[in-house]
Protein backbone atom coordinates (compact mmCIF):
# COMPACT_ATOMS: atom_id res chain seq x y z
CA UNK A 1 0.00 0.00 0.00
CA UNK A 2 1.43 3.46 -0.97
CA UNK A 3 1.68 5.49 2.04
CA UNK A 4 -0.83 8.80 2.82
CA UNK A 5 0.70 12.08 1.10
CA UNK A 6 -1.95 14.22 2.06
CA UNK A 7 -3.82 15.20 5.66
CA UNK A 8 -7.31 13.87 6.28
CA UNK A 9 -9.15 16.12 3.78
CA UNK A 10 -11.45 19.05 5.24
CA UNK A 11 -15.07 18.57 4.95
CA UNK A 12 -16.60 22.17 6.14
CA UNK A 13 -19.14 24.00 4.63
CA UNK A 14 -19.20 25.16 1.19
CA UNK A 15 -21.82 27.59 0.84
CA UNK A 16 -22.26 29.29 -2.06
CA UNK A 17 -21.94 33.03 -2.42
CA UNK A 18 -19.16 33.58 -0.25
CA UNK A 19 -17.51 36.98 -0.62
CA UNK A 20 -14.81 37.57 -2.44
CA UNK A 21 -11.03 37.63 -1.08
CA UNK A 22 -9.07 40.92 -2.58
CA UNK A 23 -6.86 38.62 -4.36
CA UNK A 24 -9.23 38.34 -6.86
CA UNK A 25 -8.37 38.10 -10.48
CA UNK A 26 -9.39 41.35 -11.49
CA UNK A 27 -7.59 43.11 -9.16
CA UNK A 28 -4.68 40.84 -8.51
CA UNK A 29 -4.04 41.20 -12.24
CA UNK A 30 -2.20 44.07 -12.19
CA UNK A 31 0.03 43.63 -8.41
CA UNK A 32 3.37 42.91 -8.13
CA UNK A 33 3.73 39.25 -8.50
CA UNK A 34 7.49 39.33 -8.50
CA UNK A 35 9.61 37.52 -5.39
CA UNK A 36 13.06 37.47 -4.33
CA UNK A 37 15.45 36.12 -6.66
CA UNK A 38 17.47 34.39 -3.84
CA UNK A 39 17.00 30.76 -4.13
CA UNK A 40 18.42 30.42 -0.71
CA UNK A 41 16.31 33.06 1.44
CA UNK A 42 12.27 32.28 1.20
CA UNK A 43 11.15 35.71 -0.34
CA UNK A 44 8.23 36.64 -0.14
CA UNK A 45 6.39 39.58 -2.46
CA UNK A 46 5.12 42.86 -1.09
CA UNK A 47 2.37 42.06 -2.42
CA UNK A 48 0.13 41.58 0.99
CA UNK A 49 1.21 45.44 1.48
CA UNK A 50 -0.69 46.18 -1.76
CA UNK A 51 -3.46 44.00 -0.97
CA UNK A 52 -3.93 45.96 2.06
CA UNK A 53 -4.42 48.97 0.32
CA UNK A 54 -6.54 47.85 -2.03
CA UNK A 55 -8.50 46.24 0.02
CA UNK A 56 -9.30 49.25 2.18
CA UNK A 57 -10.57 50.68 -1.08
CA UNK A 58 -12.66 47.35 -1.81
CA UNK A 59 -13.79 47.58 1.71
CA UNK A 60 -15.85 50.73 1.54
CA UNK A 61 -17.46 49.13 -1.75
CA UNK A 62 -18.39 45.76 -0.46
CA UNK A 63 -19.29 47.26 3.55
CA UNK A 64 -17.57 43.73 5.35
CA UNK A 65 -14.05 43.65 5.23
CA UNK A 66 -12.04 40.33 4.75
CA UNK A 67 -8.70 40.46 4.39
CA UNK A 68 -6.94 38.31 2.65
CA UNK A 69 -2.98 38.35 2.60
CA UNK A 70 -1.42 37.34 -0.94
CA UNK A 71 2.37 36.52 -1.91
CA UNK A 72 3.95 34.95 -4.87
CA UNK A 73 7.01 32.56 -4.42
CA UNK A 74 9.24 31.05 -6.69
CA UNK A 75 10.82 27.40 -6.43
CA UNK A 76 10.69 24.73 -8.92
CA UNK A 77 11.36 27.38 -11.67
CA UNK A 78 7.36 27.99 -11.20
CA UNK A 79 5.73 30.42 -9.47
CA UNK A 80 3.44 29.41 -6.33
CA UNK A 81 0.57 31.90 -5.57
CA UNK A 82 -0.43 31.85 -1.99
CA UNK A 83 -3.59 33.47 -0.50
CA UNK A 84 -4.66 33.05 2.69
CA UNK A 85 -8.02 34.61 4.59
CA UNK A 86 -8.62 36.00 7.64
CA UNK A 87 -4.95 35.12 9.11
CA UNK A 88 -4.10 36.22 12.64
CA UNK A 89 -1.48 38.78 11.63
CA UNK A 90 0.61 39.53 8.85
CA UNK A 91 3.60 38.38 10.39
CA UNK A 92 2.60 35.23 11.14
CA UNK A 93 1.16 34.99 7.48
CA UNK A 94 4.59 36.32 6.21
CA UNK A 95 6.24 33.42 8.21
CA UNK A 96 3.67 30.83 7.36
CA UNK A 97 4.60 31.64 3.42
CA UNK A 98 8.22 31.83 4.45
CA UNK A 99 7.95 28.39 5.71
CA UNK A 100 6.27 26.91 2.66
CA UNK A 101 8.92 28.76 0.34
CA UNK A 102 11.72 26.53 2.38
CA UNK A 103 9.80 23.28 2.27
CA UNK A 104 9.40 23.60 -1.78
CA UNK A 105 13.03 24.75 -2.19
CA UNK A 106 14.25 21.39 -0.12
CA UNK A 107 11.78 19.43 -2.29
CA UNK A 108 13.45 20.85 -5.13
CA UNK A 109 16.80 19.85 -3.75
CA UNK A 110 16.17 16.59 -3.62
CA UNK A 111 14.10 15.68 -6.02
CA UNK A 112 14.90 18.06 -8.96
CA UNK A 113 16.45 16.76 -12.61
CA UNK A 114 17.95 19.83 -13.88
CA UNK A 115 19.91 19.66 -10.42
CA UNK A 116 22.98 17.09 -11.06
CA UNK A 117 23.49 17.14 -7.12
CA UNK A 118 20.05 16.93 -6.10
CA UNK A 119 19.33 12.79 -4.57
CA UNK A 120 17.63 11.85 -7.47
CA UNK A 121 19.78 12.69 -10.08
CA UNK A 122 22.51 10.75 -7.97
CA UNK A 123 20.16 7.46 -7.58
CA UNK A 124 19.82 7.83 -11.08
CA UNK A 125 23.47 8.23 -11.65
CA UNK A 126 23.97 5.44 -9.51
CA UNK A 127 25.85 7.31 -6.95
CA UNK A 128 23.47 7.03 -4.62
CA UNK A 129 21.19 3.74 -3.32
CA UNK A 130 17.38 4.42 -2.62
CA UNK A 131 17.97 3.67 1.09
CA UNK A 132 20.77 6.26 0.79
CA UNK A 133 18.72 8.83 0.10
CA UNK A 134 16.01 11.28 2.34
CA UNK A 135 12.88 8.79 2.98
CA UNK A 136 10.71 10.90 1.10
CA UNK A 137 11.98 9.75 -2.34
CA UNK A 138 11.43 6.49 -2.02
CA UNK A 139 8.02 7.35 -0.80
CA UNK A 140 7.43 9.72 -3.90
CA UNK A 141 8.35 6.75 -6.06
CA UNK A 142 6.08 4.06 -4.52
CA UNK A 143 3.02 6.79 -5.13
CA UNK A 144 4.39 6.98 -8.37
CA UNK A 145 4.33 3.31 -8.76
CA UNK A 146 0.60 3.19 -7.39
CA UNK A 147 -0.47 5.66 -9.88
CA UNK A 148 0.98 3.83 -12.73
CA UNK A 149 -0.92 1.05 -11.76
CA UNK A 150 -4.58 2.74 -11.11
CA UNK A 151 -3.92 5.39 -14.39
CA UNK A 152 -3.59 1.86 -16.36
CA UNK A 153 -0.24 2.52 -16.87
CA UNK A 154 -0.87 6.45 -18.32
CA UNK A 155 0.87 7.89 -15.37
CA UNK A 156 4.33 6.42 -15.67
CA UNK A 157 7.87 7.81 -13.60
CA UNK A 158 9.98 5.59 -15.46
CA UNK A 159 11.83 6.12 -18.45
CA UNK A 160 14.36 4.14 -20.30
CA UNK A 161 17.49 5.23 -18.53
CA UNK A 162 16.16 6.97 -15.38
CA UNK A 163 13.27 7.79 -13.10
CA UNK A 164 11.27 10.71 -13.77
CA UNK A 165 9.01 11.49 -11.04
CA UNK A 166 8.29 15.04 -12.02
CA UNK A 167 4.64 14.51 -12.42
CA UNK A 168 3.70 14.02 -8.99
CA UNK A 169 6.63 15.96 -7.34
CA UNK A 170 5.29 18.90 -7.49
CA UNK A 171 1.68 18.02 -6.23
CA UNK A 172 3.49 16.21 -3.24
CA UNK A 173 5.97 18.89 -2.49
CA UNK A 174 2.73 21.50 -2.34
CA UNK A 175 0.83 19.18 0.07
CA UNK A 176 3.59 18.80 2.63
CA UNK A 177 4.30 22.07 2.62
CA UNK A 178 0.72 23.36 3.23
CA UNK A 179 1.49 22.13 6.78
CA UNK A 180 2.38 25.58 7.37
CA UNK A 181 -0.48 27.01 6.00
CA UNK A 182 -2.58 24.66 8.51
CA UNK A 183 -0.47 26.11 11.76
CA UNK A 184 -1.58 29.43 10.98
CA UNK A 185 -5.30 28.48 11.89
CA UNK A 186 -6.22 31.32 9.62
CA UNK A 187 -9.93 30.86 7.80
CA UNK A 188 -8.67 29.18 5.09
CA UNK A 189 -6.04 29.23 2.04
CA UNK A 190 -5.31 28.29 -1.44
CA UNK A 191 -1.99 27.62 -3.13
CA UNK A 192 -1.81 27.86 -7.06
CA UNK A 193 0.90 26.22 -8.18
CA UNK A 194 1.90 26.72 -11.81
CA UNK A 195 -1.79 25.74 -12.86
CA UNK A 196 -2.43 24.22 -10.24
CA UNK A 197 -4.40 24.58 -7.15
CA UNK A 198 -4.75 23.50 -3.88
CA UNK A 199 -7.61 24.78 -1.02
CA UNK A 200 -7.65 24.44 2.49
CA UNK A 201 -11.37 22.57 1.86
CA UNK A 202 -12.86 24.61 4.83
CA UNK A 203 -14.39 28.21 5.64
CA UNK A 204 -14.70 29.36 2.56
CA UNK A 205 -15.29 28.43 -1.43
CA UNK A 206 -12.68 29.48 -3.99
CA UNK A 207 -13.33 30.57 -7.43
CA UNK A 208 -11.33 29.02 -9.77
CA UNK A 209 -11.04 29.70 -13.77
CA UNK A 210 -10.50 26.53 -15.99
CA UNK A 211 -7.65 28.44 -19.01
CA UNK A 212 -8.93 28.24 -22.57
CA UNK A 213 -6.19 26.07 -23.82
CA UNK A 214 -5.41 28.56 -26.96
CA UNK A 215 -3.89 31.09 -24.92
CA UNK A 216 -0.24 30.05 -23.98
CA UNK A 217 1.89 31.97 -21.25
CA UNK A 218 0.72 32.64 -17.61
CA UNK A 219 -2.99 31.58 -17.80
CA UNK A 220 -3.93 34.32 -14.92
CA UNK A 221 -3.90 36.52 -17.92
CA UNK A 222 -6.17 35.22 -20.55
CA UNK A 223 -9.97 34.36 -21.09
CA UNK A 224 -11.36 31.17 -18.94
CA UNK A 225 -13.47 28.50 -20.23
CA UNK A 226 -15.14 27.45 -17.41
CA UNK A 227 -15.64 28.29 -13.60
CA UNK A 228 -15.60 26.13 -10.94
CA UNK A 229 -16.39 26.03 -7.28
CA UNK A 230 -13.31 24.44 -4.73
CA UNK A 231 -14.32 23.25 -1.48
CA UNK A 232 -15.10 21.11 1.17
CA UNK A 233 -13.62 17.55 0.08
CA UNK A 234 -13.02 19.09 -3.62
CA UNK A 235 -9.49 19.89 -2.61
CA UNK A 236 -7.46 20.32 -5.93
CA UNK A 237 -8.00 21.29 -9.53
CA UNK A 238 -5.08 20.40 -12.12
CA UNK A 239 -4.97 21.07 -15.72
CA UNK A 240 -2.90 19.41 -18.35
CA UNK A 241 -2.93 20.10 -21.73
CA UNK A 242 -0.73 19.48 -25.32
CA UNK A 243 -1.44 22.88 -26.67
CA UNK A 244 1.57 25.24 -25.04
CA UNK A 245 4.16 24.74 -27.45
CA UNK A 246 3.86 25.22 -31.08
CA UNK A 247 0.93 25.11 -32.98
CA UNK A 248 1.79 22.49 -35.58
CA UNK A 249 -0.22 20.00 -32.77
CA UNK A 250 -3.24 21.97 -33.48
CA UNK A 251 -5.38 21.56 -36.67
CA UNK A 252 -6.34 24.42 -37.32
CA UNK A 253 -8.86 23.27 -40.47
CA UNK A 254 -10.61 21.37 -37.72
CA UNK A 255 -9.99 23.00 -34.75
CA UNK A 256 -9.09 19.57 -33.15
CA UNK A 257 -5.38 18.96 -31.22
CA UNK A 258 -3.01 15.85 -32.20
CA UNK A 259 -4.08 14.35 -28.76
CA UNK A 260 -6.83 13.05 -27.08
CA UNK A 261 -7.81 16.10 -25.55
CA UNK A 262 -7.01 19.66 -26.18
CA UNK A 263 -7.15 20.15 -22.47
CA UNK A 264 -7.76 17.81 -19.11
CA UNK A 265 -9.35 19.27 -16.06
CA UNK A 266 -9.59 17.04 -12.80
CA UNK A 267 -11.07 18.10 -9.70
CA UNK A 268 -9.66 16.06 -7.24
CA UNK A 269 -9.67 15.56 -3.20
CA UNK A 270 -5.58 16.17 -3.02
CA UNK A 271 -3.37 17.87 -5.62
CA UNK A 272 -1.18 14.71 -6.38
CA UNK A 273 -4.27 12.87 -7.48
CA UNK A 274 -5.86 15.15 -9.22
CA UNK A 275 -2.36 16.37 -10.86
CA UNK A 276 -1.58 12.72 -12.03
CA UNK A 277 -4.90 11.77 -13.50
CA UNK A 278 -4.93 14.90 -15.02
CA UNK A 279 -1.10 13.84 -16.75
CA UNK A 280 -2.58 10.14 -17.14
CA UNK A 281 -6.09 11.25 -18.70
CA UNK A 282 -4.21 14.03 -21.20
CA UNK A 283 -1.62 11.01 -21.84
CA UNK A 284 -3.71 8.10 -22.03
CA UNK A 285 -7.48 9.36 -23.64
CA UNK A 286 -11.14 7.75 -22.85
CA UNK A 287 -10.03 4.53 -21.26
CA UNK A 288 -8.13 6.48 -18.75
CA UNK A 289 -10.78 8.72 -18.56
CA UNK A 290 -13.35 6.45 -17.55
CA UNK A 291 -11.08 4.85 -15.04
CA UNK A 292 -10.93 8.37 -13.15
CA UNK A 293 -14.42 8.69 -13.54
CA UNK A 294 -14.68 5.11 -11.30
CA UNK A 295 -12.20 6.28 -8.97
CA UNK A 296 -14.69 9.09 -8.20
CA UNK A 297 -12.70 12.30 -9.87
CA UNK A 298 -14.64 14.89 -11.26
CA UNK A 299 -13.09 15.45 -14.62
CA UNK A 300 -13.32 18.40 -17.40
CA UNK A 301 -12.18 17.47 -20.97
CA UNK A 302 -12.18 19.96 -23.82
CA UNK A 303 -12.79 17.99 -27.06
CA UNK A 304 -12.87 20.57 -29.75
CA UNK A 305 -12.11 24.10 -30.71
CA UNK A 306 -14.72 25.70 -32.91
CA UNK A 307 -12.74 28.38 -33.30
CA UNK A 308 -14.33 31.17 -32.34
CA UNK A 309 -13.70 31.21 -28.65
CA UNK A 310 -16.26 28.37 -28.22
CA UNK A 311 -15.37 25.14 -27.33
CA UNK A 312 -16.93 21.42 -27.18
CA UNK A 313 -16.81 20.09 -23.93
CA UNK A 314 -17.15 17.03 -21.91
CA UNK A 315 -17.76 16.70 -18.01
CA UNK A 316 -18.50 14.69 -14.91
CA UNK A 317 -22.14 14.53 -14.26
CA UNK A 318 -20.50 15.71 -10.24
CA UNK A 319 -18.03 18.77 -12.32
CA UNK A 320 -18.60 21.82 -9.55
CA UNK A 321 -18.93 24.54 -12.67
CA UNK A 322 -20.73 27.57 -11.04
CA UNK A 323 -21.80 28.57 -15.25
CA UNK A 324 -24.94 26.74 -16.39
CA UNK B 1 -1.11 3.35 -27.56
CA UNK B 2 1.62 5.24 -28.42
CA UNK B 3 2.98 5.75 -24.84
CA UNK B 4 2.26 2.52 -23.62
CA UNK B 5 3.93 0.66 -26.28
CA UNK B 6 6.99 2.51 -25.45
CA UNK B 7 6.79 1.61 -21.85
CA UNK B 8 6.65 -1.90 -22.85
CA UNK B 9 9.64 -1.47 -24.78
CA UNK B 10 11.65 -0.34 -21.68
CA UNK B 11 13.20 -2.80 -19.50
CA UNK B 12 11.11 -3.90 -16.31
CA UNK B 13 13.74 -3.36 -14.09
CA UNK B 14 10.95 -1.29 -12.08
CA UNK B 15 8.17 -3.24 -11.99
CA UNK B 16 7.07 -4.35 -8.76
CA UNK B 17 7.73 -2.95 -5.36
CA UNK B 18 10.57 0.02 -5.47
CA UNK B 19 12.78 -1.30 -3.33
CA UNK B 20 15.00 -3.78 -4.74
CA UNK B 21 14.19 -2.48 -8.49
CA UNK B 22 15.63 1.50 -7.67
CA UNK B 23 18.93 0.44 -6.70
CA UNK B 24 19.39 -1.13 -10.21
CA UNK B 25 19.11 1.90 -11.58
CA UNK B 26 21.50 2.49 -14.53
CA UNK B 27 24.36 4.80 -14.27
CA UNK B 28 24.71 7.53 -16.39
CA UNK B 29 21.05 8.41 -17.05
CA UNK B 30 19.88 11.56 -16.25
CA UNK B 31 23.19 13.18 -16.28
CA UNK B 32 24.46 15.54 -19.15
CA UNK B 33 22.61 18.43 -18.49
CA UNK B 34 23.74 21.47 -19.57
CA UNK B 35 24.16 23.86 -17.26
CA UNK B 36 21.39 26.34 -19.20
CA UNK B 37 18.17 24.05 -18.14
CA UNK B 38 18.95 24.66 -14.28
CA UNK B 39 16.12 26.12 -12.70
CA UNK B 40 15.09 27.99 -15.69
CA UNK B 41 12.69 28.27 -18.40
CA UNK B 42 13.44 28.80 -21.81
CA UNK B 43 12.71 32.21 -21.94
CA UNK B 44 15.88 33.10 -19.44
CA UNK B 45 18.52 30.75 -20.97
CA UNK B 46 20.70 33.23 -22.44
CA UNK B 47 20.76 34.88 -19.74
CA UNK B 48 22.31 31.87 -17.93
CA UNK B 49 24.26 31.03 -20.94
CA UNK B 50 27.22 32.80 -18.81
CA UNK B 51 31.06 32.17 -19.66
CA UNK B 52 30.10 28.72 -21.81
CA UNK B 53 31.27 29.42 -24.91
CA UNK B 54 28.43 28.72 -28.17
CA UNK B 55 29.28 28.13 -32.03
CA UNK B 56 27.19 29.83 -33.67
CA UNK B 57 24.53 27.87 -35.69
CA UNK B 58 20.88 26.04 -35.90
CA UNK B 59 21.04 22.72 -33.08
CA UNK B 60 18.39 20.47 -33.25
CA UNK B 61 17.76 18.83 -29.51
CA UNK B 62 17.47 15.20 -28.63
CA UNK B 63 14.00 14.16 -28.91
CA UNK B 64 12.56 13.95 -24.98
CA UNK B 65 9.44 11.74 -24.01
CA UNK B 66 7.35 11.82 -21.42
CA UNK B 67 3.75 11.11 -20.87
CA UNK B 68 2.32 13.68 -23.43
CA UNK B 69 4.23 12.66 -25.99
CA UNK B 70 7.84 13.84 -27.89
CA UNK B 71 9.39 17.09 -26.80
CA UNK B 72 12.32 18.58 -29.38
CA UNK B 73 14.01 21.69 -29.13
CA UNK B 74 15.70 24.16 -31.73
CA UNK B 75 18.23 26.69 -30.23
CA UNK B 76 19.57 29.36 -32.81
CA UNK B 77 22.66 30.59 -31.87
CA UNK B 78 24.02 33.76 -33.25
CA UNK B 79 27.15 36.03 -32.15
CA UNK B 80 27.89 33.35 -29.19
CA UNK B 81 24.40 33.91 -27.55
CA UNK B 82 21.04 31.92 -28.10
CA UNK B 83 19.14 34.14 -30.19
CA UNK B 84 16.03 31.55 -30.10
CA UNK B 85 14.44 28.71 -28.79
CA UNK B 86 11.33 27.09 -31.16
CA UNK B 87 9.98 23.64 -30.70
CA UNK B 88 10.29 21.25 -33.71
CA UNK B 89 8.33 18.86 -31.41
CA UNK B 90 5.80 19.41 -28.40
CA UNK B 91 3.88 16.70 -27.11
CA UNK B 92 2.87 14.90 -30.41
CA UNK B 93 2.65 11.34 -30.35
CA UNK B 94 2.98 8.60 -33.05
CA UNK B 95 0.12 8.28 -35.35
CA UNK B 96 -0.88 5.52 -33.96
CA UNK B 97 -2.55 7.08 -30.59
CA UNK B 98 -4.81 8.84 -32.96
CA UNK B 99 -6.71 6.52 -32.88
CA UNK B 100 -8.83 7.25 -30.26
CA UNK B 101 -10.49 4.34 -28.54
CA UNK B 102 -14.54 4.50 -28.76
CA UNK B 103 -14.71 3.88 -25.33
CA UNK B 104 -17.75 4.70 -24.55
CA UNK B 105 -18.34 7.16 -21.49
CA UNK B 106 -21.67 7.38 -20.51
CA UNK B 107 -21.30 9.77 -17.29
CA UNK B 108 -20.29 12.71 -19.39
CA UNK B 109 -22.20 15.69 -19.95
CA UNK B 110 -21.35 17.06 -23.52
CA UNK B 111 -21.89 21.05 -23.96
CA UNK B 112 -20.43 24.03 -25.49
CA UNK B 113 -19.09 27.31 -23.71
CA UNK B 114 -17.39 30.19 -24.94
CA UNK B 115 -14.52 31.37 -23.42
CA UNK B 116 -14.86 34.96 -21.43
CA UNK B 117 -13.11 36.64 -19.24
CA UNK B 118 -14.66 36.36 -15.13
CA UNK B 119 -13.58 37.22 -11.97
CA UNK B 120 -12.20 34.21 -10.45
CA UNK B 121 -9.22 33.55 -7.42
CA UNK B 122 -6.87 31.94 -9.41
CA UNK B 123 -6.87 30.04 -13.24
CA UNK B 124 -5.74 26.56 -13.93
CA UNK B 125 -3.84 26.03 -16.86
CA UNK B 126 -1.39 23.92 -18.40
CA UNK B 127 0.53 26.47 -20.01
CA UNK B 128 3.80 26.15 -17.98
CA UNK B 129 7.08 24.93 -19.72
CA UNK B 130 7.66 20.99 -20.10
CA UNK B 131 11.13 19.71 -18.37
CA UNK B 132 10.94 17.35 -21.26
CA UNK B 133 11.11 20.70 -23.37
CA UNK B 134 14.41 21.90 -20.92
CA UNK B 135 15.72 18.69 -21.29
CA UNK B 136 15.75 18.57 -25.26
CA UNK B 137 17.04 22.48 -25.08
CA UNK B 138 20.11 21.53 -22.88
CA UNK B 139 21.13 18.82 -25.19
CA UNK B 140 20.98 21.17 -28.03
CA UNK B 141 23.21 23.38 -26.04
CA UNK B 142 25.43 20.30 -25.09
CA UNK B 143 26.06 20.24 -28.82
CA UNK B 144 26.28 24.05 -29.57
CA UNK B 145 29.25 23.80 -26.66
CA UNK B 146 31.10 20.91 -28.25
CA UNK B 147 30.94 22.97 -31.94
CA UNK B 148 32.54 26.09 -30.13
Amino acid sequence: MWPRLTREGATGSTGRGALRGNCGRGLRGRAPAHSHASASGAGVTTASRHAARRYTTRAVASVVSIPTYCATVHAMAMPFTVQVRLPPSQRAATAAVDQLHRDLIWADEVFSLFKEDSQLSRLNRGELAIDECEPEVLEVLQTCEWYRSHTLGAFDARRSDHLDPTGIVKGWAVARAVDALDQLRAAAWMVGAAGDVLVSGEGHVWTLGIADPRVSGDPSAGPVIDVVALGGKRRALATSGVAHHGRHIWDPATGEGAQHYLQVSVVGPDLVTADAWATAIAAGGDQVLAAALDAGLDVLVVTRDHGNGSFSTEASTGWPSVRH
Amino acid sequence: MATRRAMTAQPWWWAGASLTLLTACTPGGAGARGPAASDAEPVVVPTVAGPIAYADGVYVGPRVTNLRGGYQAQVTISGGIITAVDPVEAGTQDPESLQVNSFAVPELARRVIQAQSADVDYVSGSSFTSPAFLESIAGALDVAEAHA
